[in-house]
């Protein structure tokens, strides 16, 4: 079944791709807990929820400052590894079941108050 | 968002496309004068089932069948009806979707009525050609959504057609519409850059006069504004590094 077009490319000789997102579930990397530590988001947790076609870097979420749907596209070496998720939120990632409100839970259920990497903002 | 597809992926989505392409192959062999539209549906949609899948379409949107059945000046998404009997001479675009442990695969072909004019034949003709060239051009190494759309548009515009630019190709996995979008128009070496993993649906529409189109008030049938004849042919087609995969071939 055919798609229409969205305005974008209605008409317009010239192509454009309003979502260029790329992302591949089926990455080594995707489902590790991650810490932000470039950008206006470091110091925050986050989990990999895909690997990018570029070369060395990932799209990254955490279900509030970056949801599911508008991962941020971060490099490698702007994180800093904590370990993997639990496999069902790996496995949720991996077959696309993955909510915001899943995610979220997760992390704040890793993040202690003590710890220096918790979040400024969590209203 | 795109979604690579792995190996596993792959293959579920290889299931469903061949299950897609077997009902078309299927409603193909029974298109002859006298045949309503509703016949041909229920074929694929007995077919697909039959095949423990579902057909992609019904339901999707709100579309009432389980394929999308045009005749002559209608270009896609026509709703197939015990009203609707192919007559010589009628050129009828069938387009069939189904989706298998949920991945899709989505096709179409246009399937002459009897004995048809030559400038019906040609048609055809050019409309499968060009697909053939749109898969020549994203062979090389780094090719781009562009190169489809250039290499289509380019050799319709060559025989003297035109094509539908309101509707486009798409991406093609656990949901029947992805991102990206594939337009049959562009310029070569623009637009997002392909990569191994991607699934989409190269769908060539077009058409003899202008490449304008019209709704119906069904709110699906499109229609040729000029009321020229279409044709549409369309594969679901995988990105991988050993090479592009027709998935919805049987």
């Amino acid at each position: 079944m055919t798609k229409k077009s969205t305005p974008k490319s209605k008409n317009n000789a010239r192509v454009e791709t309003n979502n260029s997102t790329i992302i591949n579930v089926s990455a080594e990397c995707v489902g590790e807990v991650v810490i932000s530590l470039r950008g206006r988001d470091a110091k925050r947790r986050f989990v990999i929820i895909g690997a990018a076609a570029d070369e060395g870097y990932v799209y990254i979420a955490d279900g509030r400052l970056r949801k599911v749907e508008s991962p941020k596209k971060k490099k490698r070496k702007h994180l800093l590894t904590e370990g993997m998720a639990t496999p069902e939120i790996v496995d949720a990632i991996r077959c696309g079941s993955i909510t915001n409100k899943k995610l979220w839970r997760y992390i704040r259920s890793i993040s202690t108050d003590s710890d220096s990497t918790n979040f400024v903002d969590t209203q | 968002m795109i979604h690579l597809k792995n190996a596993e992926q792959l293959k579920l989505m290889k299931r469903a496309g061949r299950i897609a392409g077997e009902a078309l192959l299927l409603a193909g062999e029974n298109v002859r004068p006298g045949v309503t539209t509703k016949k041909l549906d229920d074929i694929i949609r007995n077919h697909i089932e039959r095949c423990g899948a579902v057909p992609s379409f019904l339901g999707y949107a709100g579309f009432p069948a389980s394929a999308c059945i045009s005749i002559n000046d209608e270009v896609i998404h026509g709703i197939p009806s015990e009203g609707r009997v192919l007559e010589e001479g009628d050129i009828v675009k069938i387009d069939v979707g189904a989706k298998f442990r949920g991945y899709h695969g989505d096709n179409a072909r246009t399937f002459p009525v009897g004995a048809v004019s030559n400038e019906a034949k040609r048609l055809i003709e050019v409309t499968e050609a060009s697909f053939y060239r749109a898969l020549e051009a994203i062979k090389k190494e780094g090719a781009r959504i562009g190169d489809i759309g250039h290499a289509v548009e380019s050799y319709c515009a060559e025989h003297g057609y035109s094509v539908v630019r309101r509707y486009v190709g798409h991406g093609v996995g656990e949901e029947l519409h992805e991102d990206p979008e594939v337009p049959n128009f562009g310029r070569a070496g623009h637009g997002l850059r392909l990569c191994a993993g991607m699934t989409i649906a190269i769908e060539p529409m077009v058409n003899t006069g202008t490449g304008a189109v019209r709704e119906m008030p069904d709110g699906w049938t499109v229609k040729t504004a000029d009321g020229g004849l279409s044709a549409h042919y369309e594969h679901t087609v995988a990105i991988t590094e050993e090479g592009i995969i027709l998935l919805t071939q049987v």
